[in-house]
């Protein structure tokens, strides 16, 4: 028997729905969280014709929305998703809006992990306030961060303090493309220091909105001293799968 | 304005102290590793070639090796909030990599908590890395003068820990032996002090920037003829300088002092920062936290306690603020700058309030600045600059 | 009465204090370390506190320290700074490098509040510190009696002795009872925040007894850490599916296992003795096998993970962390830091770390 079930991860910056038939994705969906997370699921779920699913509920806001099959943690179902898409990857690294994580993974069980709560270095938040200053909308990372461009390090991990910093390059008129490939190198190596905690094993997958950028993955890689590969088309949409994925075996379906 | 010749002179001493290190090292003398307010006559006297983490962390960290290290430590779970010199120490060890080439292996550690409670916690994990034993003396902390409680308390496990410390050494801590050693130690110190002293001179021949670096022999040599010898010679010359009326800062227009230890990622930054505003930074709580007083070579041990029961960082806000305006008033200076350094929160923590007291006391203002001594990623320039500059404007300095 | 009262103190300790200042027309002194004796300022005639709680902001306490402190101190700065408490004295231990700064600050900030330190010393092995200990607490007896202007009254401090004593016994029990399965977290967590603010006598008479509470369903858990910020944090960790079993944290077990030899012919001495030799100690002391102790009461209580609650910035946690982690690793509990700053309760990523471990334990 194969009938659809729904995952839903309610993140704090993206709500994503993802509808699976048969252990296969049928339907996906992302909208903004904001203002109202529990309206945002609601309509998630709509768009993605999953009102009347079973669904598993994950990300920052999952116990925000019910009726519910169950909720499990964003990590869990991160690495669920991951066991299904890329069943031989041994980590993933998920840099997410407020949060990133490095999880040890084996056939989509969470081995061990470690996250970083509370500072903002390292985390999607970090390239959003570094776009804006430095006026690089971040759909337009990859064509300014080429391959050739040699980055300027920036030494502070600290936003406060990285922000003055990069104003300050900026003020001495350096390129933005090099301090671009600064900012981004300063990111993953926050992310690396957080994968040394519970040791990077090959292969290493990528996931998370900034992972859609080849310059992240480049430098990611680099950080970490190994290729890291993205989870194309939808590094956003994982862990929304994965939920779902949970949902069908516990359903039964 | 002219460079130091003792420059030169610190770069080859401080080269010869790493080979002569790993040279006894290698003929099978001990090797003790200890903090920087331990009680080193105690391995001086049992024939030890001791080694200092912390100067070694500094070194790193002036070498740009600090972050790396770091954050391997980081790595194995220990938390970015921790003392950077005790990450920077313990990633090399884990990782054996070092500015210095090797690291000789310690014999034993000598650990006092007069510094700060992050050494007894860095070097025990020292200790468990190499599998050797730990000396630890407890001094406990105070805001006043000690009571002969404590000095009897330090005393106590002094004696307490000569034989065991003569034990793992190649001979045996005697009082003689102990004297001589308290006596060099004492003759250093002093010759010390006339160093620092020598930049109350107008205008100073010499900066808290050059003492900063010239402390490594008073640190990591004291008690050894060389440490003397090295302080005979800067200090005649630097009398030289103050003679002739050498100046090293051009035309100084402020004279500062300041709190706290030095920025080692920023710190030719910041000495260039100084002089181009035409600031002397004169003085400093740092450098001269080495002038220790009591040591007595008549009663070894009891000198060595009380010695070791009253330095700087065993203290708290009030007596800082006592440092702080002598110094003031001493070198004649129109500001003083207190380095909040995240790393280091026994020095660190009361700050706000030494400043507030010791700007009520000598009518002369501060300014905080945040930074840490050994960790690139929380040091910011930019942010220095935004403080320094206008306080120094303030104080009638600029370019 | 009974639970219900303990609890209320236990959720709103600074209410309780305030009140009970008003009712007792006594000096308040604030103990801000567990190793401050509390009967001692009890004996002088004080209605003596520990401070516990932990309050989210510290626009006061901003300002006269840097922010890279731990939250504990921070607030119960912020708490002073604000007068919302009538605190005449503060009472600080030897201990980590904040709490040491803590009576210099305070000179500074509030000079019209009395403080007193207690050198104790950081070892805790043998007699030379046995005998610091002891001259560190008359020296302390003596500063308080100065600051204060009151005599140490011998006979309320062997009655005080007795009955603190008794109220530490039975939150001993109480925690005794986690492993058993006879007593659950949330009214042994709060019995134990209640005693830190209540008049010993008080707590006495309102403590229902040791038994009968069994606890529900969970994953069992060993909880560490110095400071339990609120009774929220233990609803909330409880409401993720664990069941604490074993404490280690000093609001809670480690601060219950002190002991006084109450028959001693000098109790000031004993009581000195207690803090030196206190069974389980806190990490700014120097205990090199306390990982492995902590380990083993882990593994009896039957705990499948262990939570370390630790206070952001506190040096001797952060020392701590990673050699506890391996040692109960090496006993099959694999164990998960969370770091409280500036919260009363758990962040949200803090939520899901402790799901996924819960969700990946085989
Ligand atoms: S905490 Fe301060 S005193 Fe202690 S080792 Fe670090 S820098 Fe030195
Ligand atoms: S031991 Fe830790 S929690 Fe306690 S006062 Fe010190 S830093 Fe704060």
């Amino acid at each position: 028997m194969s009938r659809r079930v729904a995952g839903l991860d309610i993140g704090s910056t993206a709500t994503k729905c993802a509808v699976v038939e048969g252990g296969r994705l049928v339907q996906a969906v992302m909208l903004p969280s904001m203002p109202d997370m529990v309206a945002a699921a609601r309509e998630a779920l709509r768009q993605a014709g999953a009102e009347a699913l079973p669904v598993v509920t994950t990300g920052y806001g999952r116990a925000l929305h019910e009726p519910r099959l169950a909720q499990v943690s964003e990590i869990t179902a991160l690495a669920a998703g991951v066991g299904a898409l890329r069943p031989e990857a041994a980590t993933v690294v998920d840099i997410g809006g407020q949060d990133s994580k490095v999880v040890r993974v084996q056939g989509g069980k969470v081995l061990d992990f470690a996250m970083n709560d509370r500072c903002a270095a390292g985390t999607g938040r970090f390239l959003e306030v570094m776009s804006r200053v430095l006026n690089i909308p971040q759909d337009r990372f990859d064509e300014v961060s080429r391959p050739e461009v040699d980055p300027l390090p920036i030494s502070s991990t600290c936003t406060v303090f990285a922000e003055s910093e990069v104003v300050g390059l900026l003020s001495r008129r350096e390129p933005p493309d090099r301090i671009l490939k600064g900012v981004l190198t300063a990111v993953c190596s926050r992310v690396a220091a957080l994968g040394r905690q519970v040791g990077v094993a090959a292969p290493v997958v990528a996931t998370g909105g900034p992972a859609r950028s080849m310059a992240v993955i480049r430098a990611l890689s680099e950080a970490l001293g190994m290729e890291v590969l993205p989870i194309l088309p939808d590094p956003q949409g994982v862990t929304a799968f994965g939920a779902a994925l949970i949902c069908a075996q516990r359903a039964g379906a | 304005m002219r460079k130091l010749q003792h420059n030169a002179v610190l770069a080859r001493t401080i080269r010869n102290q790493v080979l002569w290190t790993r040279l006894g090292s290698r003929l099978g003398l001990p090797v003790a590793w200890v903090t920087s307010g331990s009680p080193v006559e105690l391995v001086l006297a049992a024939g030890f070639i001791p080694f200092y983490p912390e100067n070694h962390a500094a070194i790193c960290a002036a070498r740009e090796m600090s972050q790396g290290l770091a954050e391997h430590t980081e790595g194995r779970g220990y938390s970015r909030d921790l003392c950077s010199y005790a990450r920077v120490d313990l990633g090399a060890q884990w990782t054996g990599r070092t500015p210095l080439g090797r690291l000789v292996p310690p014999d034993l550690v000598l650990v006092s908590n007069n510094i700060c409670g992050t050494v007894q916690n860095w070097f025990r994990l020292t200790a468990e890395h190499f599998r050797v034993p730990m000396f630890f003396l407890d001094t406990p902390f105070h805001d006043g003068p000690p009571t002969d409680g404590d000095v009897a308390y330090v005393r106590e496990q002094l004696v307490a820990m000569a034989p065991e410390i003569s034990r793992v050494g190649w001979r045996r801590i005697t009082e003689d032996r102990l004297r001589k050693v308290t006596e060099r130690s004492r003759e250093a110190l002093e010759l010390w002090a006339r160093v620092l002293e020598t930049a109350s001179r107008r205008p100073a021949p010499f900066t808290s920037f050059d003492a900063f670096v010239h402390m490594a022999p008073i640190v990591s040599m004291r008690g050894t003829r060389r440490c003397v010898a090295y302080y005979r010679g800067l200090l005649e010359e630097l009398r030289r300088r103050a003679d002739r009326g050498d100046s090293a800062i051009p035309e100084e227009r402020a004279r500062v002092v300041w709190d706290n230890i030095a920025i080692w990622p920023a710190h030719k930054q910041l000495k260039k920062l100084f002089e181009r505003h035409r600031v002397a930074l004169v003085s400093d709580t740092y450098t001269s936290a080495w002038t220790v007083e009591h040591l007595d070579p008549k009663d070894p041990f009891t000198g060595l306690a009380k010695a070791y029961t009253d330095i700087l960082l065993i203290h708290g806000v009030a007596h800082r603020v006592e440092v702080l305006t002598r110094m003031i008033q001493r070198f004649g200076a129109q500001g003083f700058v207190l380095h909040s350094n995240r790393s280091c929160k026994r020095y660190s923590l009361g700050q706000y309030g030494v400043r507030q007291v010791v700007t009520a006391r000598t009518g002369v203002p501060g300014v905080v600045i945040e930074a840490d001594m050994a960790d690139p990623r929380a040091v910011s320039m930019e942010h220095l600059e935004q403080r320094l500059v206008p306080f120094f404007e303030s104080l009638g300095a600029g370019t | 009465m009974g639970w219900e009262r303990l609890l209320e103190v236990a959720r709103d300790p600074v209410a309780n204090i305030r009140a009970r200042v008003e009712r007792e027309g006594r000096p308040l002194a604030i103990a801000m370390s567990s190793y401050v004796p509390l009967e001692v300022l009890d004996a002088f005639g004080c209605s003596a506190v520990r401070w516990g709680p932990v309050c989210e902001d510290f626009p006061r306490a901003d300002g006269v320290m840097q922010a890279y402190a731990c939250s504990f101190i921070r607030s119960a700065l912020e708490m002073l700074l604000s007068r919302n408490l009538p605190a005449r004295l503060v009472a600080t231990a030897s201990g980590c490098d904040v709490i040491t700064a803590v009576p210099g600050m305070l000179s500074v900030a509030r000079p019209d509040l009395a403080t007193a330190h207690l050198r104790l010393p950081i070892r805790v092995d043998g007699a030379p510190a046995r005998q610091q200990a002891v001259r560190a607490l008359v020296a302390f007896c003596e500063e308080v009696r100065e600051r204060l202007g009151a005599p140490l009254d011998l006979n309320r401090l062997d009655q005080a002795a007795r009955i603190r004593q008794e109220v530490r016994s039975r939150i001993a029990a109480c925690f005794a009872g986690l492993a058993s399965g006879t007593f659950s977290a949330v009214p042994a967590y709060g019995a134990a925040l209640a005693a830190q603010s209540m008049a010993p006598e008080e707590w006495l008479a309102a403590f229902p007894g040791a038994s009968a509470l069994p606890s529900g369903d969970g994953v069992p858990v060993l909880l560490s850490g110095e400071t339990v910020p609120s009774l929220e944090v233990i609803e909330e960790l409880q409401s993720l599916g664990l069941r604490i079993v074993a404490d280690d944290t000093n609001t809670a077990a480690r601060e219950a296992s002190r002991r006084v030899h109450l028959e001693a012919s000098d109790l000031v001495e004993a009581i000195a003795v207690s803090l030196a030799d206190r069974p389980w100690h806190s990490p700014e002391r120097l205990v090199p096998d306390r990982p492995a102790a902590v380990a083993a009461r882990a593994r009896e209580a039957g705990a499948r993970a262990a939570i370390l609650l630790h206070q952001k910035f506190c040096d001797p946690c952060a020392f701590e962390a990673p050699g506890l982690a391996a040692a109960l690793r090496e006993v099959g509990i694999p164990s998960l830091v969370l770091e409280l700053d500036r919260q009363r309760g758990l962040t949200g990523g803090q939520r899901t770390r402790v799901q996924t471990l819960l969700e990946s334990l085989p």
